[in-house]
């Protein structure tokens, strides 16, 4: 299934809300490369004395209790946030999608036991086993892919798996087997193939739960660290703000996340059901 | 001249979960197919035919019995070996559509088996698939088109071009037109007829449409209940049919002709499960011609034409007695 | 014999992503009562719609765009849903493919075969059991009683097929649909099916459609054949004249393609079957057809009748018979 316009075009026609997805998160990618620069103001820099400032035309979105312009801030944000959760949905799909397709295709113990061992990580509270691991690991950003690597992998193993299921009893396996194919070309050449496209649909919908994670963590102290800007760590810091009045330092920052994440939920979506092989 | 294929004793029994019974899909089956020629294996729901189809390529292992293809014993060699042997014995489907790749162009299907078998170029392999659509019929366009924007007739072209990709000298065809509209049919017939002259190739032709398998078969095998009933050459098979379920089977074909009335010999019932097979003559429960004896033994091979071998103990009796009535299956005009 | 269904103009399309398909472009057709019109068509020829269409009940995407369907007077098309379900329960029955799928799976045969006999007429509970173990009796099911309770999953396809053709029956319709009754059923069980059906309807003296894609079963079981192809009749004469002088290029393929005769070299039909969403203009045959004239692509043919009772819808015959 090449990747073609009429098969976006068919893809918008569909699902129009892949369309309000698709510019959400094209726009936090933009961010995620020219964010920290095209800032008015630096977004590592506090500057004291402009502390809690609301709103004006010299600072879009007022100014924290650190005297940090918000706004720059804001948009400086999509790098680390989007860095984290891309890259644990991919470490993600490394590891799980090829022992997806071992779960799958061979049966047997080393099957079941790769079953039961996703079972146990997502059996766990998603946020407690985030929180444990990056106590365990340490505070630093790269532990942080780590964890969103981990939490996700099962998502991955069952995905593939459940399609290699269905795959191995197509006639055009067997086809396969008798030109002669052994179990590695088959797995190479007809399984794999045929089980990515809902791999590639649901990674946005990870990347989304993965911001959240991330910034959930941060948010309690345990993700990111002041004054790399964050989402969540900005909402935690604001916080306390909110009471007195100044909304503006957790406000901002909450309702970008939330647009991102629901962004990467809605295009993901869209590309499952567009994917989806039942509905052939 | 040695046989391209032997089928000795074949024997496949498939077990069935949490039961010591087990689901008796092919006993004792045995035939041989010459170079160049076809056998037609016929028969309904349950014979086993399309279990023997895959036996004989050893796709599903046998539970008894021997495969000889070009005088080597298949049952007998490792994987390895047998996959050495794969270009030469090929299979060919019944749905067009689930047995191509979704994902891959056609011209990527048909330079699969090239791919593995040979050690051509890239450029070598994109000759050699243009040389099989030609082939098959199919125009040079077709290598950048999916399976599901070709109509079914086209699909299973392509089908047949990947089986005859590295030359084989024998195809087992389960059904391949049995899902296809008549006229798309009578093309791929037609097309099988032609590659089988052109290329020398043996077909076991696994279907449950008698008409189609007189056109193209050199002999006819009819199978009920995993057992080879009645085997003879085509013609003599369709002028003098000598087992009652072959005279069944026929009797029911209707045949496209407001004029021909055929002979009701209709058999009653239903086919019973390959798990729960009746004694003696699988077939006494149905038979209109059953006698006592036939619920008691089995019926050994009764030779009643030079070539021709019915597993009936009341062949001769049942031939000398009912004159078939030729008319309802005119001759081929050949 | 008085006309039992008169259809005009028929013309059904389906509305979906991929466009308009035209899947029935203007069907004209009659049976007479105690007639048995068989309907052959291939993929793409409408004939899988027509049924529905016939008692109108087509579902979107698909939709009746415009013609008429009188029954005894009334355009089914037309009536409102109660009368319309009534004709349809206890003087139209309807057999469809697949019999299986067409049955509930939750509710036991005896029971659904019951209710069907009581919404059509039978209000006593007792008399529509008896009534139900009577029909499966005639369509030779053997041990009915048994049988009563059985699920749909537990009949083979060949039982599910003649609870099916019970329930149609059951209410001794005036008019029978059957569309694909048999396919994917073996030889022997669906030339016991075909002879029951064939029976049951002389009896019941019921008119019939029968839609295939089987030649066979049209030349041993109908007196009548419609020719479908591309969503309109192109041929349409009696059983026997029809097969001794296929006059329509398509027909002519058509029977070649189930020859017994081994012919070298069979001229067939080149191309694939139409795509209803993308119709050519004129004969839909034009870009196939070996007798193609420029004015096939012009101008659609209208039905000729170039023998009595003989109909053709082909520019090239219509002259030729001229």
């Amino acid at each position: 299934m090449g990747l073609n316009s009429r098969y976006l075009r068919y893809l918008v026609r569909t699902q129009p809300t892949a369309l309000v997805g698709a510019i959400i998160v094209t726009l936090a990618i933009v961010l995620a490369v020219v964010g920290p620069v095209i800032g008015p103001f630096d977004a590592r820099t506090a500057y004291p004395g402009n502390q809690l400032q609301p709103p004006s035309l010299r600072h879009l979105m007022g100014t924290d209790s650190n005297g940090m312009d918000v706004f720059s801030r804001v948009i400086a944000s999509p790098r680390t946030d989007l860095t984290i959760a891309i890259l644990g949905t991919l470490g993600a799909i490394v590891l799980g999608v090829p022992l997806g397709l071992i779960a799958g295709y061979y049966r047997g113990f080393l099957s079941e036991l790769l079953m039961r061992m996703s079972d146990i990580v997502q059996s766990f509270p998603v946020f407690l086993l985030g929180m444990a691991l990056v106590v365990v690991t340490g505070q630093e950003i790269k532990n942080v892919v780590y964890v969103v690597a981990t939490i996700n992998c099962p998502i991955y193993v069952r995905l593939v798996r459940s399609q290699v299921l269905f795959l191995r009893e197509r006639p055009f396996i067997e086809a396969a087997r008798a030109l002669g194919g052994r179990d590695r070309w088959l797995i190479r050449e007809h399984i794999l193939p045929n089980s990515i496209g809902p791999v590639v649909a649901n990674a946005s919908i990870t990347i989304g739960w993965a911001i959240l994670l991330t910034a959930g963590l941060s948010f309690i102290g345990a993700g990111v660290r002041v004054p790399t800007p964050e989402w969540g760590s900005m909402i935690a810091v604001g916080a306390k703000n909110v009471y007195t009045g100044e909304w503006w330092p957790s406000v901002f920052p909450g309702v970008a996340l939330a647009v991102t994440v629901l962004g990467f939920a809605l295009l993901g979506e869209a590309l499952v059901h567009v994917t989806d092989p039942t509905r052939r | 001249m040695v046989p391209i294929v032997r089928v000795e004793h074949l024997v496949k029994h498939f077990s069935i979960a949490r039961s010591t019974k087990a689901l008796q899909a092919v006993n004792d089956v045995s035939f041989s197919i010459a170079p160049g020629e076809t056998l037609g294996l016929v028969g309904e729901s349950g014979s086993g035919k399309t279990t023997v189809g895959r036996c004989v390529l050893r796709l599903i292992e046998p539970t008894g019995g021997r495969i000889l293809f070009e005088d080597r014993d298949l049952t007998s060699l490792s994987q390895e070996s047998l996959r050495v042997l794969r270009p030469r014995l090929q299979l060919v489907f019944q749905e067009p559509f689930d047995s191509l790749d979704p994902q891959m162009t056609v011209g990527q299907i048909l330079a699969e088996p090239l791919r593995l078998h040979t050690r051509l170029t890239s450029a070598e392999r994109r000759d050699r698939v243009f040389e099989l659509l030609e082939l098959v019929g199919l125009r040079r366009q077709l290598t950048e088109y999916y399976p599901h924007q070709m109509s079914a007739g086209q699909q299973q072209r392509v089908g047949i071009a990947r089986a005859i990709a590295t030359r084989p000298s024998f195809i087992v065809l389960d059904e391949p037109v049995s899902s296809l509209d008549p006229t798309a049919r009578a093309e791929i017939i037609d097309l099988l007829i032609d590659l089988q002259e052109r290329l020398s190739i043996a077909y076991l032709f696994i279907s449950h449409d008698l008409t189609t398998v007189r056109y193209l078969s050199t002999w006819v095998a009819v199978m009920y209940l995993g057992k080879i009933v009645e085997m003879s050459p085509t013609e003599e098979l369709f002028e003098q049919p000598s087992h009652p379920y072959t005279r069944a089977l026929l009797s029911a074909v209707p045949v496209p002709d407001p004029e021909v009335k055929r002979p009701k010999y209709v058999l009653e019932g239903e086919i019973p499960s390959p798990i729960n097979l009746p004694s003696g003559c699988h077939l006494h429960t149905r038979c209109p011609a059953a006698i006592a004896a036939c619920r008691t033994t089995t019926p050994e091979e009764v030779q009643v034409g030079e070539a021709h071998w019915v597993a009936c103990i009341r062949a001769h009796e049942l031939r000398a007695q009912q004159a078939w009535e030729k008319q309802s299956f005119p001759p081929l005009a050949v | 014999m008085s006309v039992l269904l008169d259809v005009r103009d028929l013309r059904i399309e389906f509305h979906t992503s991929e466009g308009i398909g035209r899947a029935v472009n203007g069907i004209d057709l009659s049976v007479d009562e105690r007639q048995i019109m068989g309907i052959v068509g291939e993929s793409g020829s409408g004939k899988s719609v027509i049924a529905s269409g016939l008692v109108n009940l087509v579902n979107p995407p698909g939709k009746i765009v415009s013609g008429t369907v009188m029954y005894r007077g009334r355009d089914l098309l037309r009536e409102p849903d109660r009368s319309l379900q009534r004709i349809r329960g206890r003087e139209i029955g309807l057999i469809v493919q697949n019999a299986k799928s067409a049955l509930n799976p939750l509710i036991p045969i005896g029971r659904q075969l019951a209710n069907a006999i009581r919404a059509h007429g039978t209000r006593d509970a007792q008399a529509a059991a008896d009534h139900a173990i009577l029909m499966l009796e005639k369509v030779g099911i053997p041990d009915p009683v048994m049988r009563l309770h059985s699920y749909p999953h537990q009949l083979s396809g060949g039982i599910a097929q003649r609870v099916m053709i019970a329930m149609a029956l059951s209410s001794n319709p005036r008019l029978l649909i059957a569309d694909e009754p048999t396919s994917g059923l073996d030889v022997t069980i669906q030339a016991q099916i075909l002879d029951l059906i064939h029976t049951l309807v002389h009896e019941l003296h019921s008119a019939t459609f029968l839609i295939t894609r089987d030649l066979g079963i049209i030349a041993q079981h109908c007196e009548s054949i419609a020719v479908l192809y591309a969503g309109l009749i192109i041929e349409q004469a009696p059983v026997r004249v029809f097969f001794r002088h296929p006059t329509h290029p398509y027909s002519e393929a058509l029977i070649k393609s189930v020859a017994t005769t081994r012919e070298r070299g069979r001229r067939l039909l080149p191309g694939t079957s139409p795509n209803i969403y993308d119709l050519p203009g004129g004969c839909p045959l034009n870009p196939r057809c070996p007798l193609v004239q420029p004015i096939c692509r012009e101008a659609m043919p209208g039905l000729q009748e170039t023998s009595p009772g003989h109909f053709v819808r082909c520019h090239v015959r219509a002259l030729e018979s001229n």
